[in-house]
């Protein structure tokens, strides 16, 4: 009995410990990753979307389901010069995938950049090197069929990683219905709205 | 068994991969690309060293019926905590190393070393115990990725510069998919045991595998013909 309390005692006090460490240590450093991943975003958005006047500034919608959608926009000479927002598929091999979509002023798909993905490394993570994106780049958003060769497009999937590029593909085509649903709404913003300074 | 001795164990004569044989999911897994492998191998490499003189500083606190919940939490925490204040701090090295960090907790060379090594031993010499662990295990990642990485893509890059590049070569995709892991890794450890024997011939004595002289202390007893040892017997 005496021993059991004993074994029960450490094992409390090793997990306190711990839990106290842990507590602290993401305390102090929640405000530093927000920043970094605040940094990362606007740097990325930077790559996907064409060269426009001051930082993308964000559109936030929320449709009667609830779902709220974030489209960055970037203007020149006071015209729309680009759209980009995140698109997820579910359908990832070791979970979701997430990417990034720059439109420029024509629809056309500027660049693609993967932001979360957690892909067999070596294999399936092959979807975000630039030989696999460039099969995307450059094509109209509507219009283009997003689809491996398995299921009928044009897309030539990884060797091996059929499903993540599957995905990737799914996650464009999620992005283009969230893109055609907003389009319009998009536009009448960024007419109306003037640059501003983004936080 | 001074400190550089011990240092210079892990990196051959008990090399976690090669002789100890520890951590196989993790070095199947990510050995597909030298980067990955050197990626894993670094950070094993910190955490083992971290983990290895914490748990010898508690190595005489902690019952011994609850050790092995101990040494994963402390394990556990660690890794948790170098995730976090890499991500806040370095976010470049974050990005390079981040995916491997949460597969450090899951890796038996940890564990293996806490129990046969850290919690028997004084701080300091944990502490060489896992560099040198942590550098062996760096250095076979990177021979087996090395391997893996050119045979299956004919060419070398770490962090986005190419480092070698084979030319008119047809790469074999089976060596950087699962099965080619396996064939490597077979492959190194035939040429290993190949080299240790005929070292033994030429110098007159007779080769032992250094398994059984591994597991004899191992108190978890998956093969010990002993039946468990005592810990520190």
């Amino acid at each position: 009995m005496k021993e059991l309390i004993k074994l029960v005692f450490v094992m409390t006090l090793v997990s306190l410990i711990s839990g106290v460490l842990l507590a602290v240590t993401h305390v102090y450093t929640q405000e530093p990753i927000r920043q970094t991943e605040q940094r990362q975003l606007f740097d990325t958005l930077r790559q996907v979307l064409p060269p426009g006047e001051g930082d993308p500034v964000p559109l936030v919608f929320t449709n009667a389901a609830g779902q709220v959608t974030t489209f960055y926009v970037t203007r020149r000479n006071g015209a729309l010069a680009g759209v980009a927002f995140a698109c997820v598929s579910a359908h990832g091999y070791g979970g979701p995938v997430e990417a990034l979509l720059g439109l420029d002023a024509t629809g056309t798909l500027r660049g693609l950049e993967i932001v979360r993905m957690n892909e067999t490394p070596g294999l399936g993570s092959k979807i975000g090197a630039p030989a696999f994106r460039a099969q995307f780049t450059g094509k109209p958003l509507e219009g283009s069929v997003w689809k491996v060769r398995k299921d009928g497009g044009p897309i030539d999937a990884i060797a091996g990683a059929t499903i993540s590029s599957r995905a990737l593909c799914d996650a464009v085509s999620q992005g283009l219905a969230r893109y055609q649903e907003y389009k319009s709404a998009i536009a009448a913003a960024a007419a109306a709205a003037p640059a501003r300074e983004t936080p | 068994m001074t400190f550089f001795s011990e240092v210079l164990r892990g990196l051959w004569k008990e090399n976690p991969t090669f002789r100890i044989v520890l951590g196989m999911c993790p070095t199947l897994a990510v050995t597909t690309s030298l980067q990955n492998g050197l990626g894993m191998g670094v950070a094993t490499l910190f955490v083992l060293i971290g983990s290895n003189v914490l748990i010898s500083l508690v190595r005489n606190v902690i019952p011994d019926k609850v050790r092995i919940p101990c040494y994963i939490v402390i394990a556990a925490t660690l890794v948790t905590m170098v995730d976090l204040l890499m991500k806040a701090y370095t976010p470049a090295l974050s990005k390079s190393l981040g995916i491997f960090i949460p597969l450090i907790v899951v890796n038996c060379i940890i564990l293996g070393r806490a129990e046969a090594y850290a919690s028997k031993n004084p701080p300091l010499m944990s502490l060489a115990d896992g560099l040198g662990m942590g550098l062996g295990f760096t250095l076979s990642l990177s021979v087996i990725s090395t391997v893996r990485e050119l045979l299956g893509n004919g060419s070398i890059t770490v962090w986005g510069s190419l480092a070698w590049n084979l030319k008119d070569y047809t790469s074999i995709l089976l060596v950087t998919l699962p099965p080619g892991g396996f064939i490597t890794l077979g492959c190194l450890l035939a040429a290993m045991n190949k080299y240790e024997i005929r070292l033994a011939e030429r110098q007159g004595r007779s080769y032992s595998p250094a398994r059984p002289a591994n597991c004899r202390q191992c108190v978890i007893g998956c093969w010990n013909p002993d039946g468990p040892a005592k810990p520190g017997a």
